[in-house]
């Protein structure tokens, strides 16, 4: 198929959410929530509190959009193209399953990036701190988040669109969404029961949760810890980077592209 | 047309499905190859009663299932529109177009676009099933149409295109594309007056016909169905 554009299925599915416009109100709402949610602090009281509270509410968005449009978008994409046969067409004309797992991906992985990009300009411009010192620890730890967060959005929104293809659309929602849950809060929850348990079950268990809470650093930026240092910032990043390779090789056999 | 065939089916090459738990798969036979079949560039029409295979065999052909019994190769690069294939409807044809071609096939989509009266600025939602289906041919020939040994397997493309439309594409499949391979899957015989051999399904059985055997393809059709 030399006459079509290799990017094919990526160009289409992108063309294909523009067209839906909600993308726009996601990268405009980041923005408002950003600037509007610290207002509804008693920053009066205590001004200083204001410049935090716009970046934890850019990241707060930032995971909420990974909670709610990311994946529908993601479980949508990818029963559409199934349903509408595009995928066994493009299967017939030489496509790979993996290279369309990965245009279809890339296609979300554009909004994640956005929704990103708009969190670490908050951050960058808007609430940086003015000593010079402190600024620079700021950034390197807003980029560590960025990254972090990124390592945990690619493989939840690659596992939508594949279980999109596979099942149910509201399936291929809930489960990414379940497991972010699971990652950001149960595993927190549970750490104490499993995690200090001398029980080798329990250990196991703790293990193959999702570690998704090395990502969250809204603490850090609210309480101007600074950033990780590389040593932790690496080992949680590999851990996410592992458990993101788990969830892709999982959502890759998922895959479907009969319609 | 053999020394150029891009399709060669081999007597006894089996196709179907395979269904039942994995434990408990049970192979399916819809179709066999009675004669060795040779297709070559040119447009060869599929023509047999509903159930009897032809989707199973086009899916087969395009390389998405394979067959039960025998081997196919296929020298060329497939094409392959489902009777389901559909453009997203929130998109305008254009917008559609420009996600698959670049700028030398798009200006060729957009030229078919013009002759066959198609709203490119419309969304594909709002347009006729017509001409919705119009979108899928300009995407099947721009596709195909670049490629040398293109082989182009569609599946019912004409339905609910008006009379007028229909003649402006069988038209076009005569004369265009020299190196392209069609196979389609058609009910209206009738709308199609040049074509390079007929293939029909009778009794679980593929059987080919090279040239007319009456006045018509339906008259080879029903000496082939007899």
């Amino acid at each position: 198929m030399k006459s079509i554009r290799p990017w094919s299925l990526f160009r289409l599915a992108q063309a294909g959410i523009m067209s839906r416009s909600s993308c726009w109100l996601l990268l405009l709402g980041a923005g408002l929530f950003a600037w509007l949610a610290p207002l509804l602090t008693p920053w009066e009281e205590n001004p200083q509190i204001f410049q935090p509270a716009r970046a934890q509410a850019a990241w707060i968005y930032a995971w909420l959009a990974l909670f709610t449009w990311l994946p529908y978008q993601a479980s949508a994409l990818g029963a559409r193209m199934r349903r509408d046969g595009v995928l066994e067409h493009l299967r017939a004309g030489g496509m790979k399953p993996w290279q369309q797992c990965l245009q279809l991906s890339s296609a979300l992985w554009i909004w994640a990036a956005a929704v990103v990009g708009v969190a670490l300009l908050v951050c960058l411009v808007f609430t940086r701190p003015a000593r010079a010192e402190e600024a620079a620890l700021w950034a390197v730890l807003v980029c560590q988040y960025g990254a972090l967060y990124f390592l945990c959005a690619a493989p939840l929104l690659l596992l939508g669109v594949c279980l999109g293809t596979r099942t149910a659309e509201v399936i291929a929602f809930l489960v990414p969404a379940g497991l972010l849950l699971s990652g950001l809060f149960g595993a927190v929850w549970l750490a104490p029961l499993l995690g200090g348990s001398s029980l080798a079950v329990f250990k196991s268990v703790w293990l193959a949760l999702p570690h998704y809470h090395l990502a969250d650093l809204t603490p850090r930026l609210v309480f101007k810890m600074g950033p990780l240092n590389s040593s932790d910032f690496f080992s949680s990043a590999m851990i996410l980077l592992l458990q993101g390779v788990a969830l892709s090789i999982l959502g890759r056999c998922l895959y479907r592209t009969r319609s | 047309m053999s020394a150029s065939a891009i399709l060669h089916l081999e007597k006894g090459t089996c196709f179907g499905y395979r269904s039942g738990p994995p434990w408990k798969r049970q192979d399916r036979r819809l179709v066999e190859v009675g004669a060795p079949v040779k297709l070559g560039p040119g447009l060869h029409l599929l023509v047999a009663p509903n159930g009897t295979g032809k989707t199973t065999l086009l899916k087969t052909l395009a390389g998405l299932n394979t067959p039960l019994e025998g081997k196919l190769v296929l020298p060329a690069a497939v094409h392959y529109f489902a009777d389901e294939l559909k453009a997203d409807p929130e998109l305008t044809a254009g917008s559609f177009f420009r996600a698959f071609f670049k700028k030398g096939s798009l200006v060729r989509a957009e030229k078919l676009a013009a002759d066959l009266r198609l709203d490119l600025r419309k969304q594909i939602g709002k347009l006729s099933r017509g001409n919705r289906q119009k979108v899928l041919l300009i995407l099947a020939e721009i596709g195909a149409g670049a490629g040398e040994g293109s082989f182009l397997l569609m599946d019912e493309p004409l339905t609910g295109l008006d009379a007028e439309t229909r003649a402006q594409v069988t038209a076009l499949w005569a004369g265009a594309g020299a190196g392209i391979t069609r196979l389609v899957v058609m009910h209206e015989l009738e709308s199609v007056a040049q074509a390079s051999s007929l293939l029909t399904i009778a009794r679980g059985q593929l059987k080919h016909a090279a040239e007319k055997t009456g006045a018509t393809w339906m008259d080879t059709y029903q000496a082939l169905q007899a």
